[in-house]
């Protein structure tokens, strides 16, 4: 091991490391990150092994593109963040994926869904279900599928019938309840 | 639009999650820059998705770190270095996919240019040997079909001949051979109500092309022409439609120079006979 391996590395030290294309940056990246991205993939692809590829594709796209991160657009992790959520979202609409998990496919028996009724059956997730417990069961159905099955906010609105202002200040309530469950100030 | 309005409207949130079009994100960009409220909310925001994604992480296989960090590339000493590196190993990566789909393709397409040919020549051939065929079919059908038409003509011919033969309104007048030919025989079939004349001939030599058989009438004691015919080698088997003849008393038949003559070369008889008393 490398005795001198940090700790800690300051989010602008690192993307300046990533740059000059520093492995030991990208190890540290991958630990620090890679669970949490993780976390936000499977949950779109469900699959594991799909998981896998995706987030690998995500790293090799970090890894290539880091020098493309605006500071100013956002913060790291969001571009990475979004990065990882959109190379699952794509994959979940490739015809690999609709033939990997035909099974997994999203129900199309939408006016059968209550808000209520979608808790119940989708979210079988204990750590995720525990967080989102605490919202109300219209803002974990808009939290679940714009966040965690890569729903459009306007796919939303066609599929479940609700109005595109009332999907956008939902997720918004949602977003501002999650805050303070999450102790972020 | 007052700033809350703005911030409430959720248009940032969709902002954070990269769903806005390129115009609409730009405009959020710039009331970040003018609006400090806008830029705070914008910061909460993606706090809050970075600790909803901490909070809910998911520990992947532990094997999978060495996969990715090896599939990305090697530690290398400087900076040059390791671009390089990284692009020996991550281009590869995506070569060797190029490649071998390209490869694929290539083996593909060939094999499917080779299997075509293949199809075309033994379809070539295929459709070579059915022109044959139908080209010969269609030889004997028209072969068939003229046989046909030969047989038809010939059954008609006989049927009418038959018909004449048999009918009472015609006489049979039979014409021996004379004298300077013997063996020959012929019939005149007259009809005397319609005055039509067939003629059968049994047995004619063959005549030279510049000579014709000629029939003749005996009408009161003088010959009149009641035309001309050929007899081949294969011999006439049908019945001969010659002129009308009223009151003929006798028939005849000469040969003479082809066309016929005013008047029979009596030298050249080859048949005759008389109208019986009927």
């Amino acid at each position: 091991m490398n005795p001198d391996k940090p700790k800690h590395i300051e989010e602008s030290q690192l993307i300046y490391l990533l740059i000059q294309k520093d492995h030991n940056a990208l190890a540290y990246l991958y630990d620090h990150y890679a669970p949490a991205l993780y976390g936000v993939i499977k949950r779109i692809v469900k699959t594991d092994s799909i998981a896998e590829e995706v987030l690998q594709d995500a790293f090799v796209k970090i890894w290539d593109k880091i020098h493309y991160y605006d500071a100013k657009k956002g913060k790291f992790f969001t571009w990475m963040l979004n990065i990882s959520r959109n190379l699952a979202i794509d994959k979940s609409r490739s015809k690999e994926f609709t033939r990997k998990s035909k099974t997994d496919s999203i129900e199309n028996n939408v006016s059968l869904i209550t808000p209520e009724t979608y808790v119940e059956q989708k979210i079988k997730d204990t750590g995720l279900r525990d967080l989102l417990h605490h919202l109300s069961p219209e803002q974990q159905m808009i939290i679940n599928l714009i966040y965690f099955e890569g729903y459009t906010h306007t796919e939303v609105s066609d599929e479940y019938d609700i109005p595109l202002g009332t999907v956008k200040t939902r997720l918004r309530s949602a977003l501002i309840k999650l805050r303070k469950l999450l102790n972020i100030p | 639009m007052n700033i809350e309005e703005y911030i409430a409207s959720g248009k940032l949130e969709l902002y954070v999650l990269g769903e806005l079009s390129p115009e609409e994100a730009a405009e959020v960009e710039d009331m970040a820059g003018r609006y400090p409220e806008v830029e705070e909310e914008l910061l909460s925001i993606q706090e809050t998705l970075q600790g909803l994604a901490q909070n809910t992480a998911i520990q992947p296989r532990a094997a999978l770190k060495d996969t990715i960090l090896n599939s990305i590339g090697k530690k290398s000493e400087t900076p040059q270095e390791k671009t390089e590196s990284m692009a020996q190993e991550t281009l590869p990566r995506r070569k060797e996919r190029v490649v071998s789909w390209l490869q694929y393709g290539i083996a593909a397409s060939v094999t499917v240019a080779m299997l075509a040919i293949v199809a075309a020549l033994y379809f070539r051939s295929q459709w070579k040997e059915a022109e044959e065929r139908i080209s010969t079919l269609l030889t004997q059908n028209q072969q068939i079909a003229q046989q046909y038409e030969t047989a038809n003509q010939r059954l008609q011919q006989l049927d009418e001949a038959l018909a004449i033969m048999s009918s009472r309104d015609f006489q049979a007048v039979e014409m021996p051979g004379v004298e300077s030919s013997p063996n020959s025989l012929a019939y005149v079939y007259w009809n005397q109500n319609s005055d039509q004349v067939y003629l059968k001939v049994n047995v004619l030599p063959p005549n030279p092309s510049d000579k014709q058989y000629q029939l003749w009438a005996i009408v009161e004691g003088q010959p009149v022409d009641a035309g001309v015919f050929d007899v081949t080698d294969a011999g006439i088997q049908r019945l001969i439609a010659m002129k009308n003849v009223e009151n003929a008393s006798a028939f005849a038949v000469t040969l003479e120079p082809r066309g016929g003559s005013e008047s029979p070369t009596l030298e050249a008889m080859y048949v005759m006979g008389e109208v019986g008393n009927t």
